[in-house]
C-alpha cells in the first residue's frame, strides 16, 4: 500500500510530466496540421481561420513554438489571396509584440509586402508599422549590447519610415491616409513626454524619447528629436498644403489658360508656329484639370484624418499645443476653396470635435480664449464649451488672472499709444518690441510665432476708423456672389465690438498676413532667424538649419518667386495662402508640370479632351465679345482639327445646334483643317506628309450636313463652299447634290456660277459641272443652269468653252445611238435596249445650243451642218424645237443670211423652217426675200421654199409666176393664203 | 474590395425601425450588414410624447412585442409599433449597442447627426491594437416609417455604390460626392481609425 501509494505519487509525477508533454506535443501537432491544411484549403476564409487559429497558439498559448513556426508562417506572404497577406501581416505584428526579437527576421517580409502593389495589404503594413516602429525604438533602446544585425533591422526600420512617410503625397488617397496616422505614431515616439501628457490607458506599448538614454550607442536622441520634429512639421504642413497644392494648381491653371489664350489671340494673325504652342498648353490644362480633381476631391477624408492625428499629438504631447492650436486656426480661415458645401461641412464638425477635445486637455489652459473663439465660430454653444472646460487648477488660475490683469493694464494704455501708432502707421513693418502692451508676457513667449506676434501688433491698429477703412477698401473686391465655403462657414458674431473680438480679429488678421509673408510679427521671426542662423553658423558650421526654432511652420515658408528653390528648402511645407481677398499678391511656387501629371491611357486622355472641348464651346456666352471669343474658336478648333475623331462630331454638332451664329465657328474649322493640310503649323509639319483627307472630310461634313437640313439659313451653303480656301472633288459632288434639289436649284446654281467667276484656277471645272446640269433631265435644273450658263457666256475667257461643249453635245446627233454621257434615265424610259434616239434624248443635246444660238448667231452654220447628217428622227425633232432661238435672233441676222446663202446640201428644210419662223408674223426684208429667191432658183426646185416670203415676192418681180400659180393651184391653201396676202 | 464583400454597420438611437429598415433590405440585397443603436436605452412611442416606452438593449424584441400587446394592444397595432417589432425579431432577436460591439466594419451608415456623433466619440474612445480604418457616412433620416422607407433605398444605393470600388479610401470622396448630388440630402463623412 505504502509502496503503492509511494509508487503512485512517482507514477503520477511522471505521469504529469507526460500530459504537460503530450499537450505541448499536441498543440505542436495541431499547429502543423494547421498549417497543412491551410496550405491545401481552397476558400480564402478558411486559410484565415486556420492561420489565426495558429496564431493564437503559437503568440499566446505557447511562445516557445513561434520561433519553430516562424517561417513557415511567413511563406503565407505569397499566398494570392489579400485577406491571408493582412492575417500574416497582423500575426507579424502580434508577434513582434510579443518577442521583439524576430522583428530582425521579419523585418524583410514587411519590407516587401510595403512595395507590393496590393492597396490594402500595403495600407495594412502602413499600419502595423506604426505600432512596430514603436516596438523597434524600444527594442533597440534596451538591447544590452549592439550587434550588425540590430543596426541592420534599425537602418530597415528607417528605411521604411522615410518610405512611408514619402507617402503622405502619394496619389492614393487612401495611402495618404494611412501615412498620415503613421508619422502620427513617429511623432509621438520621437518627443518626450510631459507630465500633461495624456495618454489612453489602453494603448500597450508607451515609447517616448524619454525612455531612450543619452548615451546610446545608436540611438541619437537629439537627432532624433529632430526626425520627429521634421516629421510635425511634414504633418502640419500637409494640413496647409491640401490647400495650397489645389491652389497653387488653379494659379498655375490660370496662367497656362492665358498663355493660352494669348498664343491664340496671335495666332489668328499668324497662323503658323505658334499653333503648336498653343495646342501643348491645351494639352496640359486639360491633364492639369485632371490632378486639379483630384486633388481637390481627395482633400476632405485626408484633411480629417490629419486634423485627428494632430490632435492625437496634442494631447499625448503637449508640448507641441500651441503649434497645433495655430494650424487649426490657420486651416480653420484657410479651409480648402474645392471642398463642396458637405465636405466642408463635415470637416467643421471634426474640427469641432478635436478642438473640445483639446479643450479638456489639461495644458490647453493657455489656448483656451483661441479654442473658444475658434468653437464659437464652428457653431459650438456656450454650454457645449463650458462642459469641456476642465476646471482649472489654483497655480494655472493664478496665472490666467495675472494674464488678465496684463490685458486690463493694457487696455488703460492703449488710448495714449493709439495716435502715436497711427502717425507711424507708414513703417508698418518696423518692430515695435519695446512699445508694449506686451509687457508681461507669458511662459509661452518664448514660442509665441509670428501670429501672435502679429496679432498683438494689430490689436491696437484695429480702431474704429482704421477698421471703417478696411471694410471700405475690401467692399471693392468682394466677389459678386456669395461662395459657398463662405455661407457655409459664416457665423453671426455674437459679441461684436468687445475686446475680445477685437483680439480675435486681430488673430485672425495676423494668421492671414502671416501667410502672406507680411506683418509685424513675420519680420520679427524672420530678423531672429537670421541673427540665429548666423549666430549657429559661428559655433556650429554642422548643425545649421537643424535648430528646432528653424522649422516653425509659419516662418519657413519663404516661398521663393521667381528663380531657383535650394533643394533642401524643397522639402518644407508649404505655407496655406490666402484665397481671398484676390488683391492680395498670390505667392506662387515653382510649379513643375511633370511632378504633378502622369500619362493617361488612351480612353481617358479622349475623354478629357472631349470634355476640354464641351467646355470650351459651352464657355461660348462667357465670350460673346471681341478678342476672346475668337481666340476660344481658335482653340476649339485647333484641338478638333488636330485630334479629329469624336471631336469632330461634337464640333459639328455643337455648329448645327444654332448655325446662325455659329456660322463663324464652321469656317474657321475649315480653315484650321486647311492650315494643317498645308503644313502651315508645326504639329504637323514634323509627322508625316499632309493630307487632304482631314480637311476634306471637315468640308464635307458641313457640306453634307447642311445639304441634309431643310430649314437651314440658305445662305451659309453658299458662304462656305465660296469662302473655303480649297475645293475638294468630293465637295463639288455635294455641291452637284445641292443643286439638284428641287428648292435650291436658283442657289445652287449662282453658287456654281460664283465659284466659276471667282475661282479662276478652278473655273473650268467648275464650268464642267455647271455645263454637264444643262443637259439634266429635270427641267428646272436644266433651265437655271442654261440661264446662268448664258450669263456667263457674255465673259470673254467663257465664251469659247461654253461654246465647245454646246457643239460638242450637238455633234452627239450624227451618231447613230445617243453616246453614254447622256443621262441613263432617258435612255431606259426611252428604249430599253437603250440604242436608239428618242425625242427627250435628242432635245437633252440640243438644249444649250439653241439656248446660245439667240447669242452668238454664227453657231447657226453647225446646226446646218449637223442637220444635213441626221436622221430623219432627228431631223424633225431639230425642225420642231427651232422656233424659239430663231425668233431670238430675229430676221436681221447677217448670219442667219449668209445661212441662206451658202445653204448645205440637204439643209433645205431647215431653212424653210427657219424662214418661216421668222416670216410667221413680220413683214420680210426685201434682203431676205432676194436670198430665199436666189436660193429658190439655184438649189431648191421645189416652190414651197418660197412660201413664207410670198408676199414680199411679188412685189419684186414676176418671176416664174407660172410655175407659182401651177403649185397654188394644186394647193388650194396655198391659194387661199396667196389670196389673203395679195 | 471587389475579392470581399464590403462589412457593413446601420446606426440609428434604438435599433428599431431606421437601422432595422435598412438591414431588413440591405440583407435581402446580399449585403454583409449589422445594425445597432447608439442611444443608451431602446425608446419606443409610447401613449404619448412625454411617456416613451423605454427598454434595456437586453431586452429581446419578442419580450417587447409582447410587453407592448399587454398594454394597449390597439394602439401599438394602430400605429404600426407592433408590425415593426415583429419584423424586428424575425431578423434578430435584441436590439444591439454599437458602443458595446468589438466587430469591426469597413463602412458604418448613421441615420442622424447625433447618432454620428455619438459613433465617432466611441471609435475614438476606444483605442485598439491592430487598428484598421472604417468609413463613417451620416444620411439624416426621419424616424418615421415612411422616411425610413426611403432612408433604406437610400443606404442601399449607397452601399452599392460603395462596394462596386476597388480601392474604397481612394475613391469614396468621389463617390459620396455623386451620392450626394443624386440623394439631395447633406452627408457627413469622416475616417476613423480603431
Amino acid at each position: 500500500m505504502d509502496t503503492e501509494s509511494r509508487r503512485c505519487t512517482a507514477s503520477q509525477f511522471f505521469m504529469e510530466e507526460e500530459q504537460s508533454a503530450t499537450e505541448s506535443l499536441s498543440t505542436y501537432d495541431r499547429v502543423v496540421e494547421l498549417l497543412n491544411q491551410a496550405s491545401l484549403l481552397q476558400k480564402d476564409t478558411q486559410r484565415v481561420n486556420n492561420l489565426k487559429l495558429v496564431q493564437e497558439l503559437i503568440v499566446h498559448k505557447e511562445p516557445n513554438l513561434l520561433d519553430n513556426f516562424l517561417d513557415e508562417m511567413l511563406a503565407f506572404q505569397s499566398d494570392r489571396s489579400t485577406d491571408v497577406k493582412k492575417t500574416l501581416v497582423n500575426f507579424i505584428e502580434d508577434a513582434c509584440k510579443k518577442d521583439p526579437d524576430i522583428l530582425e527576421k521579419v523585418i524583410g517580409n514587411l519590407c516587401l509586402m510595403l512595395g507590393s502593389d496590393v492597396v490594402p495589404v500595403v495600407k495594412k503594413v502602413i499600419l502595423t508599422m506604426a505600432t512596430l516602429y514603436k516596438v523597434s525604438l524600444q527594442w533597440v533602446c534596451k538591447a544590452k549590447k549592439m550587434s550588425e544585425t540590430i543596426e541592420q533591422t534599425w537602418d530597415y526600420v528607417n528605411q521604411m519610415k522615410r518610405d512611408i512617410i514619402e507617402m503622405i503625397d502619394s496619389d492614393n488617397e487612401g495611402f495618404r491616409t494611412h501615412s498620415i496616422k503613421f508619422v502620427e505614431a513617429v511623432i509621438i515616439a520621437l518627443s518626450r513626454k510631459t507630465p500633461e501628457s495624456i495618454v489612453p490607458a489602453s494603448s500597450q506599448i508607451q515609447v517616448s524619447l524619454d525612455q531612450v538614454p543619452e548615451t546610446h550607442e545608436l540611438l541619437k536622441v537629439k537627432k532624433l528629436e529632430e526626425e520627429g520634429e521634421a516629421a510635425l512639421e511634414t504633418l502640419l504642413g500637409f494640413m496647409g498644403s491640401v490647400h495650397i497644392s489645389s491652389v497653387n494648381l488653379m494659379s498655375c491653371m490660370g496662367s497656362v489658360m492665358s498663355v493660352c489664350l494669348c498664343c491664340s489671340v496671335n495666332l489668328m494673325s499668324c497662323m503658323g508656329s505658334v499653333t503648336s504652342v498653343c495646342l501643348c498648353c491645351s494639352v496640359n490644362l486639360m491633364s492639369c484639370m485632371g490632378s486639379v480633381t483630384s486633388v481637390c476631391l481627395c482633400c476632405s477624408v485626408n484633411l480629417m484624418t490629419c486634423m485627428g492625428s494632430v490632435t492625437t499629438i496634442a494631447r499625448q504631447r503637449p508640448q507641441f499645443m500651441a503649434r497645433v492650436v495655430q494650424s487649426f486656426e490657420t486651416l480653420h480661415v484657410n479651409l480648402p476653396p474645392t471642398l463642396s458645401k458637405s465636405q466642408v461641412a463635415s470637416v467643421r464638425k471634426n474640427m469641432k470635435l478635436h478642438m473640445l477635445s483639446l479643450l479638456r486637455h489639461p495644458a490647453a489652459v493657455d489656448f483656451h480664449a483661441q479654442i473658444t473663439t475658434l468653437l464659437t465660430d464652428l457653431g459650438a454653444t456656450q454650454t457645449e464649451v463650458m462642459k469641456a472646460m476642465p476646471k482649472e487648477d489654483v497655480s494655472r488660475k493664478r496665472k490666467a488672472e495675472e494674464k488678465q490683469l496684463a490685458a486690463k493694464k493694457a487696455k488703460v494704455q492703449q488710448p495714449d499709444a493709439t495716435p502715436s501708432r497711427e502717425e507711424e502707421d507708414d513703417y508698418g513693418m518696423t518692430p515695435f518690441v519695446g512699445l508694449g502692451v506686451s509687457a508681461p508676457k507669458p511662459t509661452e513667449s518664448l514660442k509665441q510665432t509670428a501670429i501672435d506676434i502679429s496679432a498683438e501688433d494689430l490689436i491696437h491698429r484695429l480702431t474704429p476708423q482704421n477698421v471703417a477703412d478696411l471694410v471700405l477698401l475690401s467692399m471693392v473686391m468682394l466677389p459678386d456672389t456669395m461662395p459657398a465655403q463662405f455661407q457655409a462657414t459664416y457665423t453671426p458674431i455674437a459679441a461684436a465690438g468687445t475686446q475680445a473680438q477685437i483680439k480675435h480679429l486681430s488673430r485672425l488678421l495676423a494668421t492671414q498676413l502671416t501667410a502672406a509673408n507680411l506683418g509685424k510679427g513675420y519680420a520679427e521671426i524672420q530678423q531672429q532667424l537670421k541673427k540665429q542662423t548666423a549666430q549657429q553658423a559661428e559655433e556650429d558650421d554642422v548643425e545649421v538649419g537643424t535648430s528646432p526654432k528653424h522649422v516653425i511652420q509659419t516662418v519657413v515658408g519663404v516661398v521663393v518667386l521667381g528663380g531657383s528653390v535650394p533643394s533642401d528648402e524643397f522639402k518644407k511645407p508649404p505655407l496655406p495662402v490666402l484665397a481671398q481677398p484676390p488683391s492680395v499678391p498670390r505667392k506662387t511656387r515653382a510649379f513643375k508640370l511633370s511632378s504633378v501629371t502622369q500619362t493617361l491611357d488612351r480612353a481617358s486622355m479622349d475623354t478629357m479632351a472631349l470634355r476640354a472641348l464641351e467646355r470650351i464651346l459651352l464657355s461660348e456666352k462667357s465670350g460673346k465679345s471681341g478678342e476672346f471669343a475668337s481666340a476660344q474658336m481658335k482653340i476649339a478648333t485647333s484641338l478638333v482639327a488636330q485630334f479629329g475623331g469624336q471631336l469632330k462630331d461634337e464640333l459639328q454638332n455643337f455648329i448645327f445646334a444654332d448655325l446662325r451664329n455659329r456660322a463663324e465657328i464652321a469656317l474657321a474649322w475649315i480653315y484650321q483643317e486647311y492650315a494643317n493640310f498645308q503644313g502651315y503649323n508645326l504639329v504637323t509639319a514634323s509627322a508625316e506628309k499632309p493630307n487632304v483627307a482631314s480637311y476634306d472630310e471637315c468640308l464635307t461634313r458641313l457640306l453634307n450636313g447642311l445639304l441634309e437640313r431643310p430649314d437651314q439659313r440658305e445662305g451659309l451653303f453658299s458662304r462656305l463652299i465660296l469662302e473655303a480656301p480649297y475645293i475638294t472633288p468630293n465637295a463639288i459632288q455635294v455641291l452637284k447634290k445641292y443643286c439638284q434639289d428641287e428648292t435650291r436649284i436658283y442657289l445652287g446654281m449662282t453658287t456654281l456660277k460664283e465659284l466659276i467667276v471667282k475661282r479662276p484656277c478652278m473655273k473650268l471645272e467648275f464650268l464642267d459641272v455647271l455645263l454637264d446640269f444643262t443637259s439634266h433631265e429635270k427641267n428646272d435644273v436644266r433651265n437655271t443652269a442654261i440661264r446662268v450658263t448664258k450669263k456667263l457666256h457674255e465673259r470673254k475667257d467663257l465664251e469659247e468653252p461654253i461654246e465647245r461643249y454646246a457643239l460638242y453635245y450637238l455633234k452627239y446627233l450624227l451618231q447613230s445611238q445617243p453616246p453614254a454621257e447622256l443621262p441613263t434615265t432617258i435612255h431606259v424610259t426611252g428604249d430599253a435596249a437603250g440604242g436608239s434616239w428618242t425625242e427627250d434624248t435628242i432635245k437633252l443635246c440640243l438644249y444649250l445650243y439653241l439656248g446660245l444660238l439667240p447669242v452668238n448667231h454664227k453657231l447657226i452654220h453647225e446646226l446646218a451642218n449637223v442637220y444635213t447628217g441626221t436622221k430623219p428622227d432627228i431631223k424633225r425633232t431639230i425642225l420642231r424645237v427651232l422656233e424659239t432661238p430663231v425668233k431670238g435672233m430675229g430676221m436681221d441676222s447677217p448670219e442667219l443670211l449668209l445661212l441662206v446663202d451658202n445653204c448645205p446640201k440637204g439643209a433645205e428644210t431647215l431653212i424653210t423652217r427657219i424662214i418661216h419662223i421668222l416670216t410667221d408674223k413680220d413683214p420680210h426684208p426685201p434682203v431676205l426675200v432676194d436670198r430665199v429667191r436666189d436660193l429658190y432658183h439655184k438649189r431648191v426646185s421645189d416652190v414651197r421654199f418660197l412660201i413664207p416670203v410670198l408676199t414680199g415676192l411679188s412685189k419684186v418681180g414676176p418671176v416664174s409666176d407660172v410655175l407659182l400659180t401651177y403649185y397654188f393651184v394644186l394647193r388650194p391653201t396655198n391659194i387661199l393664203l396667196c389670196v389673203k396676202s395679195y | 474590395m471587389s475579392d470581399r464583400k464590403l462589412k457593413i454597420a446601420v446606426i440609428c438611437s434604438s435599433n428599431q425601425n431606421r437601422s432595422m429598415e435598412a438591414h431588413n433590405f440591405l440583407s435581402k440585397k446580399g449585403f454583409q450588414v449589422r445594425s445597432f443603436g447608439s442611444g443608451t436605452h431602446v425608446k419606443l412611442p409610447g401613449p404619448s410624447p412625454q411617456l416613451p416606452n423605454i427598454y434595456d438593449f437586453n431586452t429581446t424584441y419578442d419580450e417587447m412585442y409582447r410587453d407592448l400587446v399587454a398594454k394597449d394592444k390597439q394602439l401599438y397595432t394602430q400605429n404600426g409599433i407592433l408590425h415593426m417589432i415583429d419584423r424586428n425579431r424575425r431578423i434578430k432577436s435584441r436590439p444591439e449597442r454599437f458602443q458595446s460591439c468589438k466587430d469591426r466594419f469597413d463602412l458604418i451608415v448613421t441615420c442622424e447627426e447625433r447618432v454620428y456623433d455619438q459613433v465617432l466619440e466611441d471609435i475614438e474612445s476606444k483605442e485598439r491594437e491592430n487598428p484598421e480604418s472604417v468609413h463613417v457616412v451620416n444620411i439624416d433620416i426621419q424616424d418615421n416609417h415612411e422616411e425610413a422607407v426611403i432612408g433604406a433605398f437610400m443606404i442601399c444605393d449607397l452601399c452599392a455604390l460603395l462596394s462596386e470600388t476597388d480601392d474604397l479610401d481612394n475613391d469614396v470622396d468621389e463617390l459620396l460626392q455623386e451620392f450626394e448630388a443624386k440623394c439631395q440630402r447633406p452627408i457627413l463623412h469622416t475616417v476613423a481609425f480603431y
